[in-house]
Parts: structure tokens; sequence; C-alpha cells
């Protein structure tokens, strides 16, 4: 047999594939922006942003009702069906963390008109690049399959969990000091949490890129990620 | 023709006032069709009655000449001209049809009539021992006929079924198989005539054979059993081959599925395979019988011809009724119309011979076909 | 292991399926052709009857090599697949595991096909008794057209002249219709000829009288090719319900058909016209389905490659 065959299906399986990345990337772009918005109190940004999230939500329930179809009409298997499947989820994570975005900005509105010192200033800045580095990995990985780039999210998340405790010991120390109000405090740790997940969620593309690649999943979550049960968790 | 949307469909009266297009045309079907019919009918008829000094069938010729082209003109005049192409040709095959009717109907027609003159009890219960002129009958022709292809077909059907059920079920494709289907080919075409010598020049030489004086003949080395295996050189061929054609018909996957449940080969062909393919097995075969029973010129050179009757195969001449007929008709006695009606009546009696082995042929087809064969 | 499948009104439930015990034990081999994946079932226990081992298992026509080195081991009470793209020996292997490919003169096999610690190619083996244990339902449903129904079903017995009393011959029909969930269409006409049957009803007939001689195993070549969805759907059932009591091997151009109904699904394939069929891999049908190990096995089965 000469000629591709099923190209139809695969043309529909790179659409989704490139819409993923195109929300991917949004969010990419999205997570410093809400920073500054944060960080300069910026009223109007946050409002548009806040405003743009519809579209979002529509572009990944289009995307998630194309996997739907293209699992209903042309029974994948193996790893046409892995990816469609995977996919689905990788919507899910990539929409909720433009709803965290989305969160950032309104806790922005809520601490506006209050002064933030040089150390939080730092510590916020550091969180949303290593937030945004992850989400900008997890988005290539996925859309050039690749599954060793993938794999390397995971320490990247690591090192921002450490900027989070990090974060949340400024935060202590800060109004222990009286320099930081209870309500802006307990904005900011919030905000904290937010950038956290965010890195969360780019580790799951990640996975489930891997998952994609070759049907690797991780068999044991919780050892493998590192992550510290001992530590600090005011916000689960 | 307007220039607005109705240009798209198509404009059935576009052609300003001639009624005729690709779509609609007039007819022939129904009445015209049989006037064209009588007309035809009724010139040959005319002819026929006008002119009758020449043969009927040559009118039954010219009416149907005359079928043919007034179809044709007409249907070309009325109709399309693809329309008389078509009328034309069913006209021409239907004409076709019609000729080789002619010397069917013929034939049966003049047997039938000269047969009946004899055609009596009389016929069918005396010899022509004794008799010469009028009288005597064909009785001891019609037990000679019976008991010669009795035994050829005994010879005939063991050896003929066996090869086909060897080439179709054991030596399949191979060579050997196929030149043996070639010589049963050639086989077929042998003239009768060769058979009957054959036949003839064989039991010469087991006369010559002391031991075998049992088979020989009596008076000029002439029997019913030499008739008989001339016969059979003449008939086997013809059994190999329809048999091997039926027996191919038998679906492949039959034999598979008895060889899947763990049937051997023999069995699966005496099980499945045969009775499968017995209602055509059987057709052949009586195609077969009536192939040879006519045959004249074997049995004028290996039986003969004897006046009483003789039951016994190896004890000298019998009758044989295509060779009584040939002798009435020869070697008349007089009065002559007496020796030719009993030669026509002997003619019928092989025709009514033959049709009733071909309607054994088709009950015992329909009986044993199974329901199941497409 | 001893609820057979057949329902039957004798009064024995058990007389109708008398498991053989294994006379010798044989281990499961673990060997795999050069380029095959073979995954051996962690889960079937080492000794079992009925379990067909086949190594190194070649097939000739005549000169030509039809199929090469194929090792697989097929598991009973269960449902194995063979999927390929045309012309890769799926078939041929199928028959040969049952010896009917000798049907075609000139066709052998090198390697051997071990069943019950025999060997099916062995010396002194009669191929004939070889199909009495091991039976087989092909594409084309092909019912005997001069027997009526309870004589097909019954045909494996009486072409081979085994007499059977009127009730036990009546018992046996009705048994083996009831396995082949045939019964209760057609026990009003039972000497009705088997031609009045729709396809999907032939075709369970063909299975009704594959599974009255009692094999051990049942080879099906591609049961459902000519039928329509709603049989195609009924076959289906009735496999899962035979899987209890035989040892089922199908050969399916239909992927969906060998994800839904089968166990563990072996891959062959041809490297080109002319070349003989290998196994490129064989495992368990979700693995195959979800996540193969071989690419040429994830390009059939995505349909890259006809």
């Amino acid at each position: 047999m000469s000629g591709e065959l099923r190209s139809n299906f695969h043309e529909q399986l790179d659409e989704v594939r490139f819409g993923i990345a195109r929300l991917g990337a949004g969010v990419t772009e999205l997570v410093p922006r809400v920073t500054d918005i944060l960080l300069d109190g910026d009223l109007e940004g946050a409002e548009y942003v806040i405003l743009g999230d519809d579209e979002y939500d529509a572009k990944s329930l289009q995307l998630e009702e194309t996997c739907f179809n293209q699992i209903a009409l042309q029974a994948p298997v193996a790893g046409d069906l892995r990816a469609l499947v995977a996919s689905i989820k990788i919507v899910a994570d990539v929409e909720r963390s433009a709803d965290l975005c989305v969160n950032i900005c309104k806790a922005a509105r809520r601490i506006y008109s209050h002064e933030l010192d040089a150390r939080l200033r730092g510590i916020i800045r550091k969180c949303s690049d290593q937030a945004t580095l992850l989400f900008k990995e997890s988005t290539e990985a996925y859309l050039n399959s690749d599954g060793v780039r993938a794999a390397a999210l995971h320490d990247m998340d690591a090192y921002l969990d450490d900027l989070h405790r990090q974060f949340i010991q400024i935060i202590f120390e800060s109004h222990a000091a009286e320099a930081l109000d209870l309500q802006v405090a307990v904005q900011l740790a919030v905000v904290a949490r937010f950038y956290e997940r965010i890195g969360d969620h780019a580790v799951n593309v990640g996975e489930r890129t891997r998952y994609i690649v070759d049907g690797w999943t991780p068999s044991k979550p919780y050892a493998e990620s590192g992550n510290n049960l001992d530590a600090p968790d005011l916000m689960t | 023709m307007s220039l607005t949307a109705s240009t798209i469909e198509p404009d059935l009266d576009s052609d300003g006032g001639n009624e005729r297009n690709d779509m609609t045309s007039g007819s022939l079907d129904g009445r015209p069709m049989w006037g064209i019919r009588v007309v035809s009918v009724a010139a040959g008829l005319a002819g026929y009655l006008a002119f009758g000094a020449v043969n009927w069938a040559l009118w039954i010729l010219v009416g149907l000449v005359v079928y043919v082209v007034t179809t044709l003109l007409v249907s070309r005049f009325v109709e399309s001209p693809r329309e008389a192409t078509d009328r034309f040709s069913t006209a021409v095959m239907t004409s076709a049809f019609a000729v080789v009717l002619l010397p069917l109907v013929s034939v049966v027609w003049t047997v039938i009539e000269r047969g009946s003159n004899r055609f009596d009890w009389d016929f069918y219960s005396t010899t022509m021992r004794g008799v010469i002129g009028e009288g005597g009958g064909g009785y001891h022709a019609i037990i000679g006929t019976l008991v010669i292809t009795a035994l050829t077909t005994i010879f005939a059907v063991p050896f003929g079924l066996f090869t086909a059920i060897y080439l179709v079920e054991y030596a399949t494709g191979s060579r050997f198989a196929k030149a043996v289907t070639s010589l049963v080919d050639v086989m077929t075409g042998i003239p009768s005539i060769v058979a009957g010598l054959f036949a003839y020049a064989l039991f010469v030489f087991l006369d010559d054979i002391p031991a075998l004086t049992a088979l020989s003949t009596g008076v000029g080395h002439r029997s019913g059993l030499a008739g008989a295996v001339a016969l059979t050189l003449l008939m086997t061929p013809v059994v190999v081959r329809t048999s091997e054609e039926m027996l191919r018909l038998v679906p492949n996957e039959l034999r598979e599925a008895s060889f899947a449940l763990g049937v051997p080969r023999w069995r699966t062909i005496v099980k499945v395979v045969l009775p499968t393919a017995i209602a055509g097995i059987l057709t052949g075969i009586v195609l077969a019988i009536a192939r040879v029973i006519g045959e004249t010129a074997p049995l004028l050179v290996t039986v003969g011809i004897t006046a009483d009757v003789n039951w016994n195969p190896i004890d000298g001449r019998m009758a044989a009724l295509p060779v009584f007929s040939y002798n009435s008709y020869k070697f008349p006695t007089l009065p002559v119309e007496a020796s030719q009606d009993r030669a026509w009546a002997a003619a019928l009696t092989l025709v009514l011979l033959v049709v009733i082995l071909f309607s054994i042929a088709r009950i015992l087809s329909s009986i044993l076909k199974p329901k199941g064969l497409k | 292991m001893n609820r057979p499948a057949i329902h039957t009104t004798s009064k024995n439930p058990n007389q109708m399926k008398v498991r053989s015990s294994m006379t010798e034990s044989v281990s499961a081999p673990e060997k795999t052709a050069a380029d095959a994946s073979v995954a051996a079932d962690p889960n079937a226990p080492v000794d079992l009857p009925n379990r067909i081992d086949v190594t190194d298992l070649d097939i000739y026509y005549g000169d030509f090599k039809a199929v090469e080195g194929v090792s697989m081991t097929i598991n009973p009470n269960s449902i194995t697949a063979l999927i390929g793209p045309s012309g890769c020996g799926k078939s041929t292997f199928l028959r040969s595991l049952n010896r009917m490919h000798e049907v075609i003169n000139g066709a052998y096999v090198d390697g051997s096909v071990v069943i019950n610690g025999r060997d099916l190619y062995g010396s002194g083996v009669d191929p004939v008794a070889v199909r009495r244990k091991i039976g087989m339902v092909f594409q084309r449903p092909n019912p005997f057209p001069t027997m009526s129904i309870a004589d097909n079903v019954l045909a494996g017995k009486k072409l081979n002249s085994k007499r059977m009393k009127g009730k036990e011959a009546d018992e046996l029909v009705e048994a083996s219709l009831r396995g082949a969930n045939l019964w209760n269409e057609v026990k009003d006409r039972l000497d009705k000829p088997g031609s009045g049957l729709s396809g999907g009803q032939q075709q369970r007939l063909c299975i009704a009288r594959a599974i009255a001689v009692e094999p051990d195993v049942l080879l099906m070549d591609e049961p459902c090719s000519a039928l329509d969805p709603i049989s195609t759907l009924a076959i289906e059932e009735l496999m899962l319900e035979l899987k209890d009591t035989y040892n089922i091997v199908i050969v399916t151009h239909n992927m969906q058909q060998a994800a839904r109904v089968s166990n563990r699904t072996g891959f062959f394939s041809i490297e080109g016209t002319g070349k003989p069929g290998k196994l490129i891999e064989m495992d368990s049908t979700e693995k195959m389905f979800s996540n193969p190990s071989q690419q040429q096995t994830q390009d059939y089965v995505t349909g890259r490659f006809g």
C-alpha cells in the first residue's frame, strides 16, 4: 500500500496537539504577565485577564470535544488512543493553570494599594519565573512528544516547591515583624500556593506526555516526586 | 432558450416542436408488434398456399425473413435507431431458434408418423423368427438392446466414475491428471466404427487363447459381449468427462469441512462429495447411455443380427434395435412396406427409450438433488 | 474446570466432557524466534491440559517457505487471536495446528507442535486422528447440503461410521446445538436441510458440528468475515462462552474483534511478497492494543500500514 492511510485522522490528531500547545503557550505568557499585574497593582490589566479567561475555557472545551469525537469515530488503539485520552487530561491541566492565573489577578485586586517590600517582590518574581519555565518546558515536551524533556520537569518542580517553602517563610517573618498586614499575608500565601500549583500542573502535563510517548505511568507518585510530606503545607 | 435559472434544469421541450428527443419515443410494444408477426405469418402462409410446390419449410423461412426485415424498418421509423437495433437482434435470434427447431420437429414428427404404423402390441411381442413379409416384430431387438446396453453400463460406469474420482480427488492439478484428461477428451471423439473394429479384433485375439475360450463366441466371433465392449469404449469417456465436471462443481469447502472433522479422504468422497454431485453424475450417465444406445456401426461389426431372441451375451449373435432397423430397411423382404414399417417402428422405439431414460434421469435428479446446493 | 459449557439433558452432567489428564508435564517454552517478542503469560500455570506449544515452526508449500520460525504458547480456556495483513501466513499457521494444510499436495512443516505431551508432527501420528481432536470452523459457513440439520451436527460421528443409538444421538444433537446457541431457533426443524438458515445460523451450525466430536481445541479461520454485524456479535458471544471448555484460536482481519474477544493476540507480518511470514509480537490483548512493544505492531494496529 502506498500513500498515507487514515490521513484525515492524523490531521485531526495534529490539530488537537497544536491546539493544546497553543493553549499551553498562552499560559506560558500569562504567568509573567499576571506577576507584573500583581507587583505593579495593575487593576486594568487584572480586569482584562479575568475577562479573557472565557476564551480559554471555550477553546479547552472545543479541544476536549474534538478528542472525544475522534475516539468515538475512529476507534483508535495503542499510541493514538493514549494520545487522545492523555490529551483530554492535559487540556484540563492547562485550563486549570489559566484559572490559577486568573486567581492571581483577583488576589492582586485584593492587595491593591498595599506596598510589598523588596524581599517579597524578589521571591514572587523567582516563583513566577520558575513556574513559567516549567510550563514552557512541559508545553514544548508535549508538542514534540519528547519524553526525555518531560522527565526533566520533575527536578524543576522540586526547586519550585523549595521556593514555595521560602515564600511562606518570608511571609511569616514579615508578618511577625509587623511589616505585613494579616489580610495581605493571607492573600500572598494563597498566591504562593497558586504558583506552586501551576508548577504541579506542568508536571502533570509532562507525566502524561511520557505516557503518550511510551505508555509510562508513575507507579509510586509520591515517593518519586520527591515531595517532602513533612513540609508545612498550610493550604491543603 | 431562455437565459434564466431554468436553463439549469433539463428543458424537455427545447427542440421547438420536434417531439422526438432522447427521453421519449414511440413504442412498438404490444399490438403493433403482434401486427408485424401476423403479417409475417400471413406472408409465409400465402406463399405456401400459392406456390406450395416447394417444401413448407422454405415458406417458414420466408416468413421469418419478412419478420426480421419488417421489424427493423418499422421500429426504426416509429421508435429510435437504438431500439431498432435492439429489436432487430431479438428478431434475428428468435428466427435462428425457430430455424433450429424446424429439423427437430420434423424428425420427431416423421418418426412418430411412420413408426405408428406398427406401434402395436404385436410388434413388441413377436420376433422375426420364421417371418417373411408381413407381421413379425422387434421383441428380440429390444431384448438385445437392453442386454447390451445394460452390460455396457455395468462396465462403463465404474471405470468412468472411478477415473473421474481419481482425477478430481486424488491427482488434481498434477501433470499426469492433465494428460489423462486430454486423452479422455480425444477418446470422446473416437469414431464408433473404430470402437467396433477394435472390439472385434480383441475377441478374435482372445479366441486364440485356449484358456479364454469360454469368452469365445460361437459363430464368427460375434457376441453381445463384444458389442458391449465396443460401446463401453464409446461410453466411458463421456462418463469420465461429465462426472469430472460434476465433481469439480462440488465446492471445496465441503471437503474441507469433512477433513476438519477428522474424516478420511475416501469416506469424504463416498459420503459427502458423491451424494452432493450424484444428481449431475446420474444425468451424465444417462446422457452417455443415450449416446451409445443408438450406435449402429460397432454393433454391425461385433453383434450382427439374428431373427430370434438371444438372452445370452456370450453366445453368438444378438439383435439390437439400430441394427434391426438398418437391416429391415436395407434388406427388405416382400412386401417392402412391411419391412420399412418395422424399421420405422424400431426407430420409434429407440426414440421412446431415450425419452424414458431422460425422464428417469430428471426424476432421479430432482429427488436426489441436495436442497442446499446453490 | 469441570463445569461443562454444553448443557445436556442427560442425568450425568459430566458425561459430555471427559477430560484426559496429562501423562507428562511439558514446561512452557520461553524461547523466542530471532526477531519476535513473545511474552509468556505470567498468570498461566505451567501444567495445563490442551495447552499448545509451538516450537520453531516452518511451513513449506513445496519449495516455497510460507511461514518461518514461529514459536508460541497457546493456553487453554482462553481465546488467542492471530492478526496481520493479507498473505502474512496466519491462516497457513492456523491450519498447520490441525494439519489441515497437508490437504494441499506438497505441504510439509519443520518444527514441532506439542499438545498434551504429544508432537502432532511426530513420526507415526495420523493426521486424521489429529483433526478429530482439533476442530476447525471456516470463513464461509459450509453445512453439508445433502444432510438435515440434525445429520449435520452428527456428521463428525456418522461420517466415521460410529454407531449411535437414537436417544444418544438426539442428546448429542441437542447438547451441541445448545452449546452453539442455536437450539432454540432450530429445535422445530431438525430434519430440514441446513440451507434454510441464515448466514449466522449456518455458521453456528458449523460450530455445533465441530463441537459435537468433542475436540480439545477449536480453530476458527475468520469465522465472521462472511456475516453481518449482528451475527458477528452473536458468534463472538458464543466464543466467549465456549472458551470455558475449549482452547480457541481465531484468525481475524477485524482488529476490533480481536480486541473484543481475545485474551492474547499474536501479530504476524511479512517483509514483502515472496518472503515467509513471521510472528512479530505476541502478548496479552490489552498490551497489544494499548502499548505494543514492536513498532511494526503499533503501525499495524493503528492503521498506519495495511
